[in-house]
């Protein structure tokens, strides 16, 4: 009765007890990769920005050579979207956001009557989207935890190459950014075209976090366009280097997606810690009074146990004179 | 600063900014064939050829640097420093964006000759030629290519690291 009830309780406590350990260490963990993926972010920074002032450079160098490398396309009839997840779940929304972000953006090119691809990076993508039936050209796994530029080169070879080879018209980006260790941000972006640098400062506002760039500064005002050389031609490098900073755009993604994949862990690790704490505390109460019944339920039997035998004892006139309260 | 003979040179891989500071000339071979920026060099924006770059520093010691394939940039009149001072010193940078590029001391000789073997041996057991250039109509197995880029990866990485070598 009451003792096996006790058990119970031990037993769930000890249980708690070792998960509140092991989220616990998955917290200081993703606390303590988060620093260095935030280093990451800044020491990849450098490269981006020449690779941003050299688009814009070339793109103003000669304007017409843009075509369909720059700008946002009229006519989209095929899309392809990347989406960049986690291999692994333990972080709280942060998969589950981009999945609802990525299939908000399907539905939507499924009603216009856009032809839409998917690739995406990250083991819980490839979960979610077969068992949602929605066909997936290329799933990439194995990078989220640190991503190397090889990686984006993988990447882009699926993401990339189509739109090269005008398979595609436009390709996407659904991502998490990581905007501050507070505050991260699931994206839709264009990758593809490239976004024309000439038209907005985006690429630029976003890469003044402080003590990044110390040689490179963001680009000057383009009052100086029309006297750069190009070799060889600026539509020829244009066409070089849209796939190369497409690449590049593509490993900031990724950088960024796992560090805010490791902030998600640790916000949500530190709370199940705290969730456990609360749940231990509760069943501790419950325990206790379970164990204090107890023992006043025995304390009662042997009293009255005794109080029997002893009116026993002295007749049967006092019959049972103590009533059991239990 | 006020050394017009020097300009600024930042060699930037996408993980890293592999070298940076003032330089007198830098040497590289660009698409158009081999070239050295010197400062006040023309505005330009160009291709870079896997190979050797060279950077001769402002203090006259050379900097080799093996690069895969990249672009670059020269511009003019860029401030020096981010004092964001409008009346500081300016000049000329140049940045070099390459994909994949190693310092010639960091670049393990033997390890580079191991693999250069190991990517020519492919080479010739996927029945290619050192020449690059695949028949009329034939699709380039990738494959080879990819042996073929290794092979000269291998080459550039031993041509920064010998001539390192001998000059230390």
């Amino acid at each position: 009765m009451a003792g096996g009830q006790e058990r119970i309780l031990r037993r769930r406590i000890k249980s708690i007890k070792s998960t509140q350990k092991i989220t616990k260490a998955m917290e200081l963990i993703a606390a303590s990769q988060i620093v260095r993926a935030q280093g990451r972010i800044a020491a990849a920074k450098p490269y981006q920005e020449g690779m941003a002032r050299i688009v814009l450079e070339t793109a103003m160098g000669d304007p017409a050579a843009a075509g369909r490398l720059l700008g946002t396309p009229e006519d989209v009839t095929k899309v392809l979207v990347l989406s960049i997840v986690a291999d692994r779940g333990l972080c709280g929304g942060y998969n589950t956001s981009v999945f609802r972000a990525t299939e908000r953006l399907l539905a939507g090119h499924a009603k216009d009557g856009v032809e839409a691809r998917l690739v995406t990076v990250g083991k819980k993508a490839q979960g979610y989207f077969r068992f949602r039936g929605q066909a997936v050209d290329q799933a990439f796994l194995g990078m989220s935890e640190r991503p190397s530029f090889t990686h984006a080169r993988e990447v882009a070879a699926f993401a990339v190459t189509p739109f090269v080879n005008g398979e595609v018209d436009q390709v996407v980006v659904i991502s998490t950014r990581f905007l501050s260790a507070g505050s991260q941000k699931v994206e839709v972006r264009q990758l593809l075209p490239l976004v024309d640098p000439r038209t907005t400062d985006e690429k630029v506002s976003h890469e003044d976090e402080p003590g990044v760039s110390r040689n490179i500064a963001p680009h000057e005002d383009p009052v100086k366009a029309g006297y750069t050389e190009f070799e060889p031609d600026a539509a020829i490098l244009l066409a070089d280097l849209a796939p190369r900073a497409a690449e590049t755009q593509i490993f900031a993604a990724l950088l960024e997606a796992s560090a805010s994949e490791l902030t998600a862990r640790q916000r949500a690790m530190a709370a199940a810690t705290e969730n456990a704490g609360e749940l231990i505390k509760k069943y501790s109460r419950i325990m206790n009074r379970a164990r204090q019944d107890t023992i006043t339920t025995e304390i009662m039997e042997i009293v009255s146990g005794a109080e029997a035998l002893r009116a026993g004892a002295e007749g049967d006139e006092g019959g049972l004179v103590i009533e059991t309260r239990v | 600063m006020a050394d017009d003979t020097l300009f600024q040179i930042n060699l930037v891989t996408p993980e890293r900014i592999l070298l940076s500071g003032m330089a007198s000339e830098v040497i590289l071979r660009t698409g158009e064939g081999d070239a050295s920026f010197l400062a006040g060099h023309t505005p330009l924006v160009g291709t870079v050829k896997p190979g050797v770059v060279r950077v001769v520093r402002a203090e006259g010691e050379e900097a080799r640097v093996a690069v895969h394939g990249g672009f670059t940039q020269v511009e003019q009149n860029v401030p020096f420093d981010d004092s964001g001072d409008p009346d500081g010193p300016t000049g000329t940078r140049v940045t070099l964006l390459v994909g994949v590029a190693e310092l010639a001391e960091e670049i393990d000789a033997d390890r580079a000759r191991v693999a250069l073997e190991a990517a020519e041996a492919r080479v010739a057991e996927l029945g290619g030629t050192a020449s690059r250039a695949p028949a009329e109509g034939e699709v380039a197995d990738p494959e080879l290519v990819e042996a073929e880029a290794a092979v000269l990866r291998a080459q550039v990485r031993l041509e920064a690291a010998d001539a390192s070598s001998v000059t230390a």
